[in-house]
């Protein structure tokens, strides 16, 4: 792959997504576009250069898109993050009201589903706590597949114990794992782009925004940070992987331990601004 | 540091004693090994040291089935984990009603074996 191609495919990726390719991952980059050769039945990345440069059509354009995404993730990923949230859960947020949960890079929705199992653990040890989640992907392979609720024999054993496996899933006849009604109910399912406006999502006491803003430029980092402090209801939490920090990112969030994990509350002052 | 943990093999197939003593080297754990569900179940009236069992499902002499409900009785306080290539909702439900703890389907990748392992028996690991 010669350098024009590269610096065109790595400036479109950057301004759909935000994910920034340097000249360091030149390589990945290289393996994830010879992978949309192959899925568009084209012989060679400059064959799929030559096709983009004549025009992109939308199908074209979800295929690179959906491509050029890390999608790497588990149940429980970093189980003392899902511990904390279950702390926050049974804290004053949980009180009274529906909690609602944004999953903003669900990835193949394990994530979503582990926060559903632990309502239905929480439920069931007799606590009153309610919740509604909202998982969202750019990557539309990855979201059709997590609206399923299905999933291999691989995934189901990465984070969950025999005995989660046995109380919320059971298999079809094709080896399948599929998680339960009641835990697939808590969870919606919607495409958005982190990139763009997050009016139409509506409002959340917990937003999960982990291993996805790595990939992004400071820039954009602070931008998605400070639309996420304003959909954040007061008092509301961010949590992002473990690992990543909103340090000299945002102003909105003060910074707390809960179990050990270090989450952002939405500052006092921040939520009378908005309000 | 605590003393050296140790676990039970019982499996037919050599290979997944290889694929099993490669993958714990680094954690320091003794393995002893055994081919089939009776010289398992003979081995635990001999010797109840065990932190942990690993047990496969098909085996000649005493199935895995047989030897999990003979070692339940016997020390029903060391975690059992089937390793199988049963992977229904039903055999996972049928082992672990019988008592089995963890329950690891094959084919399974190094890091699900070792994170199942680190759940029979939790040690300090550092990652690398
Ligand atoms: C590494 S996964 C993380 C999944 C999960 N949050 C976790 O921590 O396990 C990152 C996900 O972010 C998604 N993603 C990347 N850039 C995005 C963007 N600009 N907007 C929305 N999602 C994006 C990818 O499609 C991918 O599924």
């Amino acid at each position: 792959m010669n350098v024009e191609i590269f610096n065109y495919f790595s400036k479109f990726i950057e301004k759909e997504l935000g994910i920034v390719y340097s000249d360091f991952n030149q390589f990945q980059l290289q393996a994830r576009l010879e992978e949309v050769a192959k899925s568009l039945s084209l012989p060679s990345i400059e064959a799929v250069y030559e096709e983009v440069r004549r025009g992109m059509l939308e199908s074209r354009k979800q295929v690179l898109l959906d491509i050029a995404t890390n999608n790497e993730t588990s149940f429980f990923r970093d189980k003392s993050v899902f511990d904390a949230i279950q702390a926050i859960l049974l804290s004053d947020l949980g009180k009274n009201h529906k909690v609602k949960i944004w999953s903003a890079a669900s990835s193949y929705g394990q994530e979503a589903y582990s926060v559903s199992m632990i309502l239905s653990e929480l439920t069931a040890q007799g606590h009153a706590v309610n919740g509604q989640i909202l998982a969202t992907d750019i990557a539309e392979r990855v979201l059709a597949r997590a609206k399923t609720g299905r999933f291999t024999q691989l995934e189901v054993q990465r984070g969950l114990s025999a005995p989660f496996m046995l109380k919320y899933f059971s298999t079809d006849g094709e080896g399948w794992w599929k998680i339960n009604a009641t835990e697939k109910q808590r969870v919606s399912f919607a495409k958005q782009n982190l990139r763009q406006s997050f009016v139409s999502l509506g409002t959340f006491d917990i937003i999960l925004c982990r291993n996805v803003l790595i990939y992004q430029s400071v820039e954009g980092k602070k931008d998605v940070v400070d639309r996420m402090a304003q959909i954040l209801n007061p008092g509301g939490y961010l949590i992002l992987g473990s690992g990543e920090s909103l340090l000299g990112l945002s102003q909105n969030f003060e910074s707390k331990k809960v179990n050990n994990v270090i989450v952002y509350q939405k500052a006092a002052l921040a939520s009378k601004l908005v309000a | 540091m605590s003393a050296k943990k140790r676990f039970l093999l019982i499996d037919d197939s050599k290979s997944i004693h290889a694929f099993v003593r490669e993958a714990v080297s680094p954690l320091g754990f003794e393995m002893v090994s055994v081919f089939d569900g009776a010289q398992g179940v003979a081995k635990i009236q001999a010797d109840k040291n065990f932190d942990f069992i690993l047990l496969d499902w098909e085996m000649p002499v005493m199935d895995g089935p047989t030897t999990l409900k003979e070692l339940v009785k016997m020390v029903p306080h060391i975690p059992i984990s089937m390793i199988t290539s049963k992977n229904s909702f039903e055999n996972l439900k049928e082992m672990i009603t019988i008592g089995a703890k963890e329950y690891i389907m094959k084919p399974f990748t190094k890091d699900i074996f070792l994170e199942k392992i680190q759940t029979l028996c939790p040690v300090e690991t550092k990652v690398s």
